[in-house]
């Protein structure tokens, strides 16, 4: 399987999507996208898309530096699309992928879960993302409270693509209004692609705890995104 | 402090340990297997006791900075909710969540359950966070805890507020860093806080804490 | 299990699946960064990792006599001890005594001050500064309770052509205790603040009361 050619082009609307599609495509070898491998399977994370061997990681632990940088390249677009989709802002989410990888990498040497270090990043990324999201949402109180002329500024999450369009933006938007640990589930499952047991190393919820997640958040997205289309 | 919690965490830790999974993704990452399902333990018996839990995660985390074993950390947590759940008995059922914080720091300090409650006597309807803070900063800075309780208490009977209370303990606070003997720095500034209230004749009724002068 | 059915949902995963643009500084930044904690020196950052073999960290404790000229000293003092050629261990000295026996040691006044106000309705944040002048030191993180004391949340910047180190956080009004943490290894105290002692850990720390208007 090759790399992952992880520079996107800078192009716009539907030139970015082909290459969107073409970097889906170099990921995950087999041709299939996320989205639809994990409505063909939930299981879909084990296949071709987990992809590293663990001599890669066995490497890295090691020191070696360039298994690291094999490890960040391999993942960094799947973390930053699932902080993004957390946190609903390219720049924080830049951050949050970072601080994790950072974290990994201070913590490789006494890392022994062989086999599940996809499921170990995850969890070091969401824990990032619920950090970097309390935080985010005291900081636009704040501003609310302070700086009201800015209150319909600071209140919107920043319009982070304004090529992705009118329906991304509501679809932020009602992902935005779901209560973090459900929007968490809800990305793991049906946009990243994980089982249940790999969701469950990741968040340590129980799968049933989290199969209830998944379900309630789509019930919420689906009420309010029909809402507001009926607007 | 008593080992009970000890006990009552291990035998909790016991019942829970399938389950502590998930329970505190906040600490899960940072503490070690058995270290999390002791201090899980810890604090889903608090949660079942209506204690607040916050500042449970926050004395493991600091735990974990301050790289203690784990089982001080198991330890810490513990005594940390047994004088949550203490505090909270002395200040009431209705006591607000940083009410029953303040307790625990002004138990942690020495301050005796007897002063609590006789804090909440002496002023029912108010907010007690600021009073025990004070109480607690003064105690600390190596004044009496009689004397510490004792002022406090009067400054409420008079109707000091919030703002005059931790003008106080920052007063006194300075005045010791800067070499006086702590009871002379409390006695100093007490002086000053006592000539700025009304006499005790003009309100009938404590009014300390929230309420504003008439 | 359940599959998603409808359009609607459809469509939602699939706008949610398209991958954000990569930027490769932003690749290279995490990589310089990984390379800058792996050359702070493999004690060091197995000190870091690993707990210590006397378990607790080595504090830079100053006394701290009030005001400028202790601060300036201490300035000075840390740069001689900052200039050293191997990595820091990370050991504790208690002044109150050995490692865990603090608190029932005989110590100096131990540091809390007051709460403000915690009642509900009022979550104002304030914006406080946290400094530290540290000569020839290559990172500074700032922990306490208001981050979870985690060292990789809160990293302070260097103010360019000094050796000082700072950083602003919102904090809601209240009392918290914290550390700078210094090179992913030393625990040092904040020489401008007053100290707690710490009955729990036996680790002092510096202690930060944030007031309302």
């Amino acid at each position: 399987m090759s790399r992952a050619k992880v520079l996107a082009p800078a192009t716009h609307g539907a030139q970015r999507a082909a290459a969107d599609r073409a970097m889906n495509v170099e990921i995950f070898g087999d041709g299939t996208s996320p989205r639809r491998a994990s409505l063909r399977s939930p299981g879909g994370a084990r296949g071709p898309m987990s992809g590293l061997p663990d001599s890669t990681v066995a490497r890295a632990k090691l020191g070696d530096h360039a298994a690291f940088a094999e490890i960040v390249r391999h993942y960094y677009p799947r973390c930053l699309r699932f902080a993004r989709n957390m946190l609903g802002d390219l720049a924080d989410a830049e951050d949050a992928v970072q601080e994790a990888f950072l974290r990994v990498h201070a913590a490789l040497p006494r890392y022994t879960e062989y086999g599940r270090f996809e499921a170990w990043l995850f969890r070091i990324l969401a824990n990032q993302c619920r950090t970097m999201w309390a935080r985010e949402r005291r900081r636009a109180e704040w501003l609310l409270r302070y700086a009201p002329h800015h209150a319909g500024v600071a209140a919107e999450p920043p319009a982070t693509d304004d090529a992705r369009g009118a329906l991304l933006r509501e679809i932020d938007r009602a992902l935005r209004e779901l209560p973090a640990l459900l929007r968490e589930a809800f990305l793991l499952y049906h946009v990243e692609g994980m089982g249940y047991e790999q969701m469950m190393m990741i968040t340590g919820a129980r799968p049933s705890a989290l199969k209830m997640r998944v379900k309630r958040a789509r019930d919420l997205l689906r009420a309010r995104l029909r809402e507001v289309r009926s607007a | 402090m008593t080992t009970s919690p000890f006990i009552l965490a291990g035998a909790a830790a016991l019942l829970l340990a399938a389950s502590a999974a998930g329970q505190e993704p906040r600490l899960e990452t940072r503490l070690d297997p058995a270290t999390y399902r002791g201090v899980v333990a810890v604090i889903e018996q608090a949660r079942a006791r209506g204690l607040p839990t916050e500042p449970l995660v926050d004395k493991a985390l600091e735990g974990v900075a301050k790289r203690a074993p784990g089982e001080r950390i198991i330890g810490a947590v513990a005594r940390l909710s047994e004088r949550l759940g203490a505090a909270r008995a002395a200040l009431g059922p209705n006591a607000s969540l940083a009410e029953v914080q303040a307790g625990a720091e002004a138990l942690a300090v020495g301050v005796p359950e007897e002063a609590l409650r006789e804090l909440r006597a002496t002023a029912p309807d108010a907010s007690l966070a600021v009073p025990l803070g004070v109480l607690t900063q003064l105690v600390s800075r190596g004044i009496a805890v009689s004397r510490a309780t004792e002022t406090v208490l009067e400054l409420l009977r008079r109707g000091a507020r919030p703002p005059q209370l931790i003008a106080l303990g920052q007063a006194v606070q300075e005045d010791i860093a800067q070499g006086m003997a702590p009871a002379t720095a409390l006695d100093v500034r007490l002086r000053g806080v006592l000539g700025a209230l009304p006499s005790v004749s003009d309100d009938v009724r404590t009014t300390a804490g929230n309420r504003p002068p008439r | 299990m359940r599959e998603l059915t409808d359009d609607l949902m459809e469509t939602v995963a699939r706008e949610l699946s398209v991958l954000p643009p990569v930027r490769e500084e932003a690749i290279e930044r995490i990589l310089e960064l990984a390379a800058q904690q792996r050359d702070a020196g493999p004690a060091a950052q197995a000190a870091r990792i690993e707990p210590p073999q006397h378990g607790a960290w080595r504090a830079r404790q100053r006394a701290w006599a009030g005001a400028g000229l202790a601060a300036a000293l201490a300035a000075l003092l840390w740069v001689g001890v900052a200039r050293r050629s191997a990595p820091p261990e990370a050991r504790l000295v208690d002044p109150a005594g050995p490692a865990g026996t603090a608190g029932e040691a005989a110590s100096p006044v131990p540091g809390a001050v007051v709460v403000a106000d915690l009642t509900a309705a009022d979550d104002a944040l304030r914006a406080v500064q946290f400094v530290l002048d540290a000569p020839g030191v290559r990172a500074v993180a700032v922990v306490g309770g208001f981050n979870d004391w985690d060292p990789a949340a809160t990293r302070l910047e260097r103010v360019p052509g000094t050796t000082v180190w700072t950083t602003t956080v919102l904090l809601p009004p209240g009392r918290y205790t914290y550390a700078f943490i210094v090179d992913d290894s030393t625990w040092v105290l904040d020489p401008r603040a007053p100290r707690a002692e710490d009955p729990d850990y036996g680790v002092q720390s510096s202690v930060l009361l944030v007031g309302r208007e």
